[in-house]
């Protein structure tokens, strides 16, 4: 959620047809824990697994 | 050779996705390639498989949303699904640059040993700069995605084999990913990053690895 709050204003993240957010909304998805909110934390937590990954690169 | 592009134009997504894919039918174009170019409202199930039944091309490129089992033309239409029409895709490499359809729609057209198909088994991201909306190919946030995701396109119209433009096209997405993640003090770089990262992810190539354009 802070990562998300220091995102630009006019920064909107498209995530297929569930539509296109901005920070604000974004934001409030994680906040409701609902299925935007959970796709950016899955979409985080594959990032941190690939830090192991380039790690052993 | 022939190339059937779909289209579709409705929303944001479809507005960057049918912007982009503009530089692909002119890089085609230029290597006299024809191109039938199934714009907006074009890109339709019944233009769509007339098209692909009639004039039997050699890459398919379908940009649109999509779920587990199929890709949409233009109104969320569906163009092609896995428990109707997929079999039109047996004869060609496509290239689908939507969400999902790497999970069930892929697998199936790929039952076919001659068939090729690249796509995503999960969400296909994208970062944007809402100042950019009415001209999406200026929008320098969107440009990594849009850039990595053409690679497919580009090598396969070069004549790499199927396997080798979706290796290219991840490599594309990991050298912006790299790139993005130096930047550890701009917010925006290290989400976007995270959003390529996740894209390379889910990209597959299912099918004949080995087709090529001839």
């Amino acid at each position: 959620m802070a990562r998300l709050s220091v995102l630009s204003k006019d920064t909107m993240i498209s995530l297929g047809s569930e539509g296109s957010f901005t920070r604000d909304e974004l934001i409030k998805s994680v906040e409701n824990g609902d299925n935007i909110g959970e796709k950016l934390a899955e979409i985080q937590l594959e990032w941190l697994r690939s830090f192991k990954e380039r790690v052993a690169v | 050779m022939k190339m059937i592009v779909t289209r579709p134009q409705y929303d944001i997504t479809t507005k960057y996705l049918s912007v982009w894919a503009g530089e692909v039918i002119n890089f085609a174009q230029k290597k006299k390639i024809e191109v039938i170019d199934l714009f907006k409202d074009k890109a339709n199930k019944n233009d769509f498989t007339g098209r692909v039944k009639k004039l039997k091309p050699d890459i398919i490129f379908l940009n649109g949303h999509g779920n587990d089992d199929c890709v949409t033309g233009h109104d969320e239409e569906k163009l092609v699904e896995a428990g109707d029409n997929y079999d039109i895709l047996r004869d060609a490499i496509t290239y689908a640059l939507s969400c999902n359809s790497g999970k069930i729609l892929g697998p199936k057209v790929a039952e076919n040993n001659e068939a090729t198909y690249i796509g995503y088994k999960d969400k296909f991201i994208f970062v944007a700069d809402s100042n950019y909306s009415t001209r999406p190919q200026d929008d320098p946030r969107a440009k990594p995605f849009m850039e990595a995701s053409n690679q497919v396109m580009i090598s396969l119209l070069k004549g790499n084999r199927a396997g080798e433009a979706s290796e290219k096209s991840k490599n594309k997405f990991k050298e912006h990913f790299m790139k993005l993640s130096s930047s550890q003090a701009d917010p925006d770089s290290l989400q976007a990053a995270q959003c390529l990262w996740w894209n390379m992810r889910n990209q597959v190539c299912l099918g004949n690895l080995d087709a090529e354009l001839k």
